[in-house]
């Protein structure tokens, strides 16, 4: 009866008028964003960040997770008509989507999209609801140990998982750390790494690093090369609902694909495109005629996109129950909530209940819009994919600068912003990720903390680690990631999961 | 690849070391009391670390097996086309102050828009409506203080509205 309660109390807030309006520009936008190749969640709600900062705190939140899921709708539409991946986690969507279209069944596979990915997203919140708090009660025994161990659990699946070389997200990992040293040193007071600049002494800003990082390097690394017109599927859609064979097919599939793609999301690295790949193998492996995959199977449509969907709504619980994101979308989040004031964790739940269940039963509420949105929309998609790169990447370099200007009125900000823009260019064209790196600038302050208090908690003895069952346990699990690395059979596999972008 | 490789590993030993040091005069502190240095110094030495473990991998696989043929550049035009990017980026940055926001972004645009479409009026005319509808969803809807610069913006705004 309580969690009824609380997602009662959760329903007042994601009803009001102001919270409806920005769930919606939030799932408008993600879904655009989703539908726009070139530029993913990651950059999406990195651009659209400043834009929250008028908002109230829950707003600001309803907003960005909005954008994000919204993102997985919209993914789906480029997928099938196009057969290029609006964003990552819709690339499993092109083997079967795009092939559902040439065969005449673009409406099928949009319409079939839609209704899994709302089933998934209904199924994600109640699992949501059942999951979370118990979880953020057990979180409440955490100090500062055991906070470092999962905070150095995260970056290491997330370093384990960047595609390449381990060594090298591992030196992004450490490069973010010490850009998260940079400004005045809390407990002495100490300028770091500020170099006179007013604007270091709170730190390097997160907006203009993940902007330039992903929102400008992506654009150069498009307009290097010659740009080529998209080919859309020239079919009409005769209606966007799946026939009563179709859904028969498709309804194992989708609740399958929830289960899984929300547990999967869950774990720290893990994340949509994980999800994606493992439901779309599932499928295939459990289905009677796995030969039809490839050709136009709907369940290769169905599964990966509730999975997708599903594990969006799933990597919520790792940041708002232990304050730590599992991935860099989540990374992001965190940013946005700290940014906002609101520290993430075991305690939110208590100290600001309207702020957790608010934003629960915003995504029922916002998967409800998607569905209601994009299918009558589909059309007006399709306008959209027809805007050419050369006249949407000055828009998306203007909507940058707009945005880091507007967070803090600084002309260094935006200079920050071009530099790492820069930056991200040259390291992306030396194969680096740049997710780790992200992830570790915004945790390095509250890795840094938890770990200086644990040494002086521990009187400098890094033993006392291990005295602890959770956080030597966290630490172990971290240790084994790293050690299998060296496992053949494994380094093969790690290719087919990666961060999330 | 690898002499990419080399190249940027030399580069973030060089950063690593840098900052290692930095941080170790900034104060390390001890291990039961760590100073305002102490993260710095940490991750620094990691970043040196890793920079070096790669830079000696990279450095026998050069041996091995040759020199990279992967291009920088994917094509001939391309230093170019980064150019026309990042110029009215960093002019964007740099005249934001003196000439304001309106006079900015309409530049900017027209600037980026200019060799994609035929007709000139049709870019400025584009160029003038974006300018003016970001103005007014960011500094009206918004309210972005962007800088004034050469137009009486405020004095339009207070006239207007």
């Amino acid at each position: 009866m309580d969690l009824l309660t609380s997602f009662g109390q959760g329903l007042s807030v994601a009803t009001q008028w102001q919270n409806l309006f920005i769930c919606f520009v939030g799932v408008l936008a993600g879904t655009l964003v989703g539908v726009l190749p070139g530029i993913g969640p990651l950059g999406a709600i990195a651009i659209l960040l400043p834009s929250t900062f008028y908002m109230s705190p829950v707003g600001a939140l309803i907003m960005l997770a909005g954008i994000y899921y919204g993102a997985m709708y919209g993914g789906s539409t480029t997928s099938i008509l196009v057969n290029i991946p609006g964003e990552a986690a819709s690339v499993i969507t092109c083997i079967d989507g795009h092939q559902m279209a040439l065969n005449g069944r673009a409406g099928a596979a949009l319409g079939i999209s839609a209704f899994g990915s709302f089933i998934a997203g209904t199924i994600g919140v109640f699992l949501l609801l059942l999951i979370a708090p118990p979880l953020a009660r057990f979180a409440l025994s955490f100090g500062p140990p055991e906070y470092f161990a999962l905070m150095l659990l995260g970056l290491t699946i997330l370093v384990y998982l960047a595609n390449g070389p381990i060594i090298k997200a591992l030196m992004m990992a450490a490069l973010g750390l010490f850009l998260g040293v940079i400004g005045t040193d809390l407990i002495s007071g100490r300028p770091r790494f500020t170099f006179g600049i007013i604007e270091f002494n709170d730190g390097i800003g997160i907006v203009p690093v993940v902007m330039g990082l992903f929102g400008i390097s992506e654009v150069l690394l498009n307009v290097e090369k010659t740009l080529t017109q998209r080919l859309l599927v020239k079919t009409e859609f005769k209606g966007l609902l799946p026939n009563k064979e179709e859904w028969k097919l498709s309804i194992m599939p989708i609740l399958r694909g929830s289960f899984l793609g929300f547990f999967l999301g869950n774990l720290p690295g893990g994340g949509a495109l994980l999800s994606s790949f493992a439901s779309y193998a599932v499928e295939k492996k459990i289905s009677r005629h796995p030969e039809r995959f490839g050709h136009g199977a709907i369940e290769g449509v169905a599964g990966p996109e509730s999975a997708n969907n599903a594990a969006a709504q799933g990597a919520f619980i790792p940041l708002m129950t232990l304050g730590v994101p599992n991935n860099g979308v989540m990374a992001l989040m965190l940013g946005a909530m700290m940014i906002h004031g609101i520290q993430p964790g075991p305690l939110l739940m208590k100290e600001h209940p309207d702020m957790f269940w608010g934003l629960i039963a915003s995504m029922y509420i916002g998967n409800g819009m998607l569905l209601v949105l994009n299918l009558p929309l589909i059309g007006l998609w399709v306008q959209v994919l027809k805007i050419r790169y050369e006249v949407l990447f000055p828009l998306i370099l203007l909507f940058c600068l707009i945005g880091v200007f507007g967070v803090n009125n600084s002309i260094v900000e935006m200079w920050l912003m071009i530099g790492f823009g820069v930056f991200g260019y040259l390291m992306k064209k030396y194969d680096y990720e740049m997710a780790p790196l992200v992830l570790a600038l915004i945790l390095g302050p509250m890795f840094e903390n938890a770990l200086r208090q644990s040494l002086i908690l521990f009187d400098g003895n890094f033993l006392n680690f291990f005295g602890r069952p959770i956080s030597a346990g966290l630490i172990a699990t971290a240790f084994l990631i790293l050690m299998t690395t060296a496992i053949p059979s494994i380094k093969k596999k790690k290719h087919l999961l990666a961060a999330e972008d | 690849m690898l002499s990419y490789d080399i190249v940027s590993t030399l580069f973030f030993l060089a950063i690593g070391v840098i900052t290692t040091i930095s941080s170790w005069t900034i104060g390390f502190g001890k291990w039961e009391d760590p100073g305002p240095g102490f993260m710095g110094a940490l991750s620094g030495a990691a970043l040196s670390l890793f920079s070096l473990i790669w830079l000696v991998d990279s450095w026998a696989k050069r041996h091995a097996g040759g020199s990279s043929s992967i291009k920088f550049f994917p094509e001939a035009q391309s230093p170019a086309r980064i150019i026309k990017v990042l110029v009215p980026l960093c002019g964007f940055a740099l005249l934001l102050e003196p000439l304001g926001f309106l006079i900015c972004t309409f530049l900017f645009l027209a600037f980026l828009l200019k060799d994609d479409s035929k007709s000139w009026s049709r870019t400025l005319l584009f160029s003038l409506v974006v300018s003016v509808a970001t103005y007014l969803v960011f500094e009206v809807w918004l309210q972005v203080q962007f800088p004034e610069g050469l137009l009486p913006i405020y004095r339009i705004k207070k006239w207007i509205f």
